[in-house]
C-alpha cells in the first residue's frame, strides 16, 4: 500500500503564492546581503593595497582599539538613552492624555501623527532653522524670556549638541510610540478602572497596578523600536552637525569608515556589531518587559 | 452611568496638555512656514516675528517657475529641477507602496554595501527600479544608488 504525502490545499498554496514576493524581497535585499556582510568583513579590503586576504576577526579587533569608534559608542549610548528616555515619557503621557479625550480625537491624533510624516531630512532642516543661532526661533524665545542674554551657537557645546539631536529625532519617532501605547490603552476594560476607583484607589495607583502592567506588551515593542531606531540614528546628527566628533554616531562612523576613509570592511564590521547591539537590547525588553495579557 | 462629575482643575489640565501637544507637533513646521515666507532682510534680524510684517511669496513663486532677480541679477528659477525631484518621489513612492515590506529588527545600514556591490553588478545604478527596489528596504543606500 502507497502512502500519499499530505497536498497542499488550495488556501496554503495561496497563501504561498502571496506571500513569495515579500519573502523574495526580504531574502534578495536584507537576508542575502546581511549574510554577505557577515562573510565578508572576515576579509581585507583596501583600496590602497593589494589583494583581498582573509584576516578573520581582525576587522573587529581593531574596532576595539580604534579610539573615534569607542567615543562614537559612548554617543550613540547617550542618543539611545536620551531619545528612548523622551519618546517613552513622552509617548505614555501624550497617550494618556488622548485616552481621554473623547470629542476630536481623531483630530489631535493626525496633529500628533505629523512629525512622523516628515522625511528624515526634511525633519532635520526644519529643525535646523530653529536651532541656527542667528535667526532660529530657540534663540529668540530664550532670549524674549530672559533666560539667556546672548545669542548661542548651540552646537558649539557637546552636551546640547547631543540633547538637542536627541530631541529631533524624538520628535520624529514619538508619535509611532503614542500610537502603540493607545492602542494598547484601549484595549483596557474600563470596567477594571471603576473597581479600583470604588476600591479608593488613586489615579496613580490605578496607573501603576491597573494601567502599567497591562500595557507592558506594547511597552517592550515601543521600546525595542526606539532604541533600535535611536541606535541607528544617522540623517539628524548628520544634517544637524555634519561629521563632528562631538555628536557623531555609531552609524554614521560607519559612514565615514567605509566611504570616507574607505575602510569598507572597518565599515561592515562595525554595522555588524551595531546589528547585533540593537537585537541583544531588543531581546531585553521582550524578556524583561514583555508579558502576555489575557482580559477574560 | 453618567461620568459629568469632572472637575474644573482636570478640564483646565487637559486643556493646557492639548495645548501644549498641539504646539509641540505643529509648532516647528510652522516656524518652517513661517521661514519660508520670511524676506530674508527680516529673516536675519534682530527681533523675532512669529508672522513677517511683509510676508513674500517670491520663493514659492521661484520653485513653481517665476524667476528672481537677486542683487540686480536675473536668477532662473528651480522649477525644471523641483518638477523632476518632485516626480521622482512620486514615481519611487508609488512603486515602493505596491512593495511596502517593514523591515525593523534588521538595521538596513548593515547590509548597504553589499546592496551597492549587488547593484552595481546588476547595472541598476541610477535607475527608478533601484530606489524602488531599495527604498522597501533600506534608506541610507539610496544616499549612494542615485
Amino acid at each position: 500500500m502507497q502512502i500519499r504525502p499530505p497536498r497542499l490545499g488550495k488556501d496554503a498554496r495561496l497563501g504561498l503564492a502571496l506571500a513569495l514576493p515579500v519573502a523574495l524581497i526580504m531574502g534578495g535585499l536584507v537576508f542575502l546581503p546581511l549574510l554577505s556582510t557577515l562573510f565578508d568583513s572576515l576579509f581585507r579590503v583596501e583600496p590602497m593595497k593589494p589583494g583581498t586576504p582573509l584576516v578573520g576577526p581582525k576587522n573587529y579587533a581593531n574596532l576595539l582599539k580604534d579610539s573615534t569608534v569607542n567615543a562614537a559608542w559612548i554617543t550613540a549610548a547617550i542618543y539611545v538613552a536620551l531619545a528612548v528616555f523622551i519618546e517613552t515619557v513622552g509617548g505614555l503621557v501624550v497617550a494618556l492624555l488622548l485616552n481621554c479625550i473623547k470629542i476630536g480625537r481623531r483630530w489631535l491624533l493626525a496633529i500628533v501623527v505629523l512629525p512622523r510624516c516628515l522625511p528624515p531630512v526634511v525633519n532635520a532642516i526644519i529643525w535646523m532653522w530653529t536651532y541656527n543661532p542667528s535667526y532660529g526661533l530657540l534663540n529668540g524665545l530664550l532670549l524674549s524670556a530672559g533666560i539667556i542674554d546672548n545669542p548661542q551657537v548651540w552646537f558649539n557645546n557637546r552636551e546640547t549638541g547631543l540633547l538637542l539631536v536627541s530631541v529631533v529625532h524624538a520628535w520624529r519617532m514619538m508619535p509611532l510610540t503614542v500610537i502603540i501605547l493607545l492602542a494598547a490603552l484601549q484595549s483596557i476594560p474600563a470596567e477594571l478602572y471603576e473597581a479600583a476607583r470604588l476600591d479608593g484607589a488613586t489615579p496613580l495607583q490605578r496607573l501603576r497596578n491597573i494601567t502599567l502592567p497591562l500595557i507592558a506588551p506594547g511597552l517592550a515593542i515601543a521600546l525595542s523600536q526606539s532604541t533600535v531606531f535611536a541606535i541607528n540614528l544617522f540623517d539628524e546628527a548628520w544634517i544637524l552637525n555634519g561629521a563632528s566628533l562631538d555628536t557623531r554616531s555609531v552609524i554614521i562612523q560607519v559612514y565615514v569608515l567605509a566611504f570616507q576613509n574607505m575602510k569598507f570592511l572597518g565599515g561592515m564590521a562595525l554595522s555588524v556589531l551595531t546589528m547585533v547591539v540593537s537585537l541583544a537590547v531588543s531581546l531585553i525588553y521582550m524578556l524583561r518587559v514583555y508579558r502576555e495579557t489575557r482580559f477574560e | 452611568m453618567s461620568r459629568r462629575f469632572k472637575l474644573l482643575p482636570g478640564q483646565i489640565g487637559l486643556c493646557l496638555g492639548v495645548t501644549l501637544l498641539v504646539l509641540w507637533s505643529v509648532g516647528p513646521v510652522y516656524w518652517s512656514f513661517v521661514t519660508s515666507i520670511t524676506p530674508p532682510k527680516t529673516l536675519v534680524s534682530d527681533t523675532l516675528h512669529f508672522w513677517p510684517e511683509a510676508p513674500t511669496w517670491e520663493h514659492y513663486a521661484k520653485l513653481f517657475g517665476a524667476s528672481s532677480t537677486s542683487l540686480g541679477n536675473e536668477v532662473a528659477s528651480v522649477w525644471p529641477q523641483f518638477s523632476r525631484a518632485f516626480a521622482n518621489s512620486l514615481i519611487t513612492s508609488f512603486a515602493a507602496t505596491a512593495l511596502v515590506v517593514a523591515t525593523l529588527a534588521i538595521p538596513a545600514y548593515t547590509v548597504m554595501i553589499p546592496l551597492y556591490r549587488l547593484m552595481i553588478s546588476m547595472g541598476l545604478i541610477d535607475t527608478y527600479t533601484v530606489v524602488t527596489l531599495i527604498y522597501v528596504s533600506a534608506f541610507l543606500c539610496r544616499w549612494l544608488c542615485r
